[in-house]
């Protein structure tokens, strides 16, 4: 076995510990994503490019790393030289490829995306077949991936730019995270750096794994919690709300999300709307024979009604959301009013029929958390 | 005598040391997640207990660090003189400072915990035990640094004795949990006993790269268990807990609980007014424009009050302890956040608050 001096070894806990703690962070990324996958939310995909990326990234100087300190047979070390570039350049185009999304063409243009695709495989192609030594094929091919990890970067801006609340907290830390780690790779990859003298090159390879262990750690304390990604817009497709009990058809709450600030629904329309709605799902029911099955999304011309029943805790509940468009954040969005609503009002919804006094003005305070729910 | 050689070297010098560098930054990552949560909590209401456990991985990372200084990088010659000391060794000043290290965590985790609770015989036992160690480490570190490890083994039994009787005390509301306590001590034992000197003479560096990888599992079974164990103030602060009133700004009693029958407890709208007229009072008196919780101590007894935008909690409680107010404060925010729309109108109609009955015994868990 190879033998290191402390100077090198201390450098490969170093890099051992950057390597730790991307593998962590790649991991909790995939995690997330499948967290929230049932909800087919597309783009949380955002999540599993970050994830690819990242996990590219770590193996690939996972084994360049193994490569410098302990490989010194001749073919295996090109053989692992070519493979942890090759890894390194891939780690763009996967990025992209989880990007192409028809929901994100607001922000990026998609065919440029599948240009810029097409471009980094060259270099992984070049890696690939031409010998190593020739510097300047590696220098050639990080330079042209480096166009693509720049408009990766660009995506990310305008990503944050777009977003609102914890997503655009998160996003920053995430972009920041991203920035440091690609940085960092100018001071790591041995190509690079290699024009320099051994002292240089000590003094660069600890800036660049301090520089990739403080990315990590951006990106880490961005990813923490990460909430569900919605459709850009999303909001601007919501029209009312109503949570109603259906054993004596009565609006326990509405909400009129097209005057935000005049968020009174007649009381003659909120009583119809409950009675209707409940009354459509008894006719269905009948002429289907779907008696234990419920209506969940009625489409109309210029509208849809999204519908959510009470859980088993208060199964008599509907809860409806009028929306402009059908997106897969509407529906999530109103899968989380019922978690909230059915958590903050739970002693209330349990003993309902004991209250007395006016019902309707204690489910008011309600507005406080819905808009919570729609910053995020 | 050491049949293995310091600073080690060989072919399982990297792989050892790979091993026990992931373990230092995994109790590392462990410490700060502690850490977070606890600056996560409101100032006043922070829960100490897990600033302990913060205190207690970064200490076995810090400790770890020290003893790689040790046996890796420094010489285990003998010198005579030694900086201030008659003999000894840069591995032994290593070592030394490494045990330091544990037994002040130790320390600091113990008295972080056994403020809430009395785990054996009596209270701030072991940090008491724990800090006449640390000064006695300090004394004999001072004559003879060579002579300092037997110290630490006070560590271990205390450590043991420690979570032993606590596992005795409260096995019945661990439930499952206290079999992963048991698993993560027994690991964290035999690991840590696979790294002494005296073991590595009879296993060798194989004995102490098993070591390494025990630690390192019991390290995430501890913080598992850590993670998702209640707060130990948690498990008998109900005892002490009497009453509990919400009294609207106007001083009139919107709703009141007794948990403990007393003789001397006056009426509930007196109480109530009382309440209502030392937060006048006080407000005056302070000047203070921020709402934060405000106890009122007398020998036996406590009044603990949170004043809200539109109404305040009081609790009576028998002993002053922190969690009571974490959850006198969730109760007053609930109910206001509930009642918002009512109590800015009210007509003085009670019936309305009926539910918070609900909502008091899911919280004081009657």
């Amino acid at each position: 076995m190879i033998k290191l001096s402390p100077i090198q070894e201390v450098g490969f806990l170093l890099y051992i510990t950057a390597i730790l703690l991307g593998f962590q962070l790649a991991l909790y990324f995939f995690y997330r994503f499948f967290k929230i996958r049932d909800e087919r939310l597309p783009l949380n995909r955002i999540l599993l490019s970050f994830g690819f990326f990242y996990l590219l990234i770590i193996v690939g100087l996972f084994i360049l790393t193994i490569n410098k300190f302990f490989v010194a047979e001749s073919i295996l070390k090109e053989i692992l030289y070519k493979a942890g570039y090759i890894l390194i350049l891939f780690s763009t185009i996967t990025f992209i490829y989880f990007i192409l999304l028809q929901e994100l063409k607001r922000i990026v243009n998609l065919k440029l995306l599948k240009y810029l695709m097409l471009i980094s495989l060259i270099p992984i192609v070049a890696i690939a077949v031409l010998p190593i030594s020739l510097a300047i094929v590696i220098i050639t091919a990080i330079g042209i991936s480096s166009i693509s990890a720049i408009y990766i970067l660009f995506f990310q801006i305008r990503l944050i730019h777009i977003s609102r609340g914890e997503v655009k907290v998160r996003l920053s830390r995430i972009f920041v995270g991203n920035m440091l780690v690609l940085s960092s790779l100018f001071f790591l990859l041995e190509i690079v750096i290699s024009f320099f003298n051994l002292f240089v090159i000590t003094i660069l390879s600890f800036i660049g794994i301090s520089l990739i262990i403080m990315g990590m750690l951006s990106a880490s304390f961005g990813v923490y919690g990460f909430p569900a990604l919605f459709e850009f817009r999303w909001r601007e497709h919501l029209l009312k709300l109503f949570v109603i009990n259906r054993i004596n058809n009565t609006c326990l709450y509405a909400y009129d999300f097209s005057q935000i600030k005049e968020q009174n629904i007649q009381k003659d329309y909120k009583e119809l709307f409950s009675g209707g709605i409940t009354g459509i799902d008894k006719i269905l029911s009948v002429i289907t024979n779907t008696k234990t099955e419920k209506i969940y999304k009625i489409e109309q011309p210029d509208s849809l009604i999204l519908l959510e029943y009470g859980s088993d805790l208060i199964p008599e509940l509907t809860y409806a959301l009028i929306i402009k468009k059908d997106l897969k954040s509407n529906q999530y969005f109103l899968r989380s009013i019922k978690n909230q609503f059915e958590s903050f009002y739970k002693e209330i919804l349990t003993n309902i029929d004991k209250i007395e006094g006016n019902i309707e003005l204690l489910f008011r305070s309600f507005d406080l958390i819905l808009n919570d729910l729609m910053v995020d | 005598m050491l049949f293995v050689e310091f600073p080690l070297s060989g072919d399982l010098r990297l792989p050892l040391l790979v091993m026990e560098w992931i373990f230092i930054i995994t109790s590392f990552e462990i410490s700060s997640i502690f850490l977070i949560r606890y600056l996560k909590q409101e100032r006043s209401l922070r829960n100490f207990q897990d600033m302990g456990y913060f205190t207690l991985f970064f200490g076995f990372s810090l400790m770890w660090l020290f003893f790689i200084v040790g046996d890796y990088y420094v010489s285990s010659v003998i010198e005579s003189p030694f900086l201030m000391w008659k003999t000894g060794s840069y591995r032994a000043l290593f070592l030394n400072f490494g045990y330091f290290t544990m037994l002040i965590a130790g320390f600091i985790l113990f008295l972080c915990t056994e403020k809430y609770n009395v785990i054996l015989i009596k209270q701030y036992l072991f940090t008491v035990i724990f800090a006449i160690c640390s000064v006695l480490f300090i004394i004999v570190f001072f004559i003879d640094i060579r002579f300092t490890q037997p110290i630490t083994y006070v560590f271990w039994m205390g450590f043991l004795t420690f979570f032993l009787s606590y596992l005795v005390k409260f096995i019945r509301k661990l439930k499952g949990r206290g079999f992963l306590l048991i698993v993560g001590l027994g690991l964290m034992l035999v690991g840590f006993s696979l790294t002494t000197d005296a073991m590595i003479n009879v296993f060798g560096l194989e004995g102490r790269i098993v070591g390494a990888i025990l630690q390192l599992i019991s390290v995430v079974i501890l913080s598992y268990f850590f993670n998702i164990l209640p707060p130990f103030n948690e498990f008998d602060w109900k005892d002490k807990i009497e009453a509990v009133f919400l009294i609207d700004n106007s001083g009139v009693c919107l709703y009141y609980k007794i948990f403990k029958q007393r003789k001397d407890l006056i009426d509930e709208n007196l109480i109530s007014a009382a309440i209502s007229s030392i937060n006048i009072v006080l407000k005056e008196l302070t000047g203070q424009k921020e709402r934060g919780i405000s106890v009122f101590k007398k020998k036996g007894e406590n009044v603990i009050i949170y004043p809200g935008k539109y109404v305040s909690g009081a609790l009576y409680t028998t002993e002053e302890l922190n969690y009571p107010k974490v959850i006198l404060k969730e109760f007053v925010d609930k109910f206001e956040t509930l009642y918002k729309n009512i109590l800015i109108n009210w007509d003085g109609e009670v019936s309305i608050f009926k539910p918070t009955e609900i909502i008091a015994n899911d919280l004081f868990s009657i």
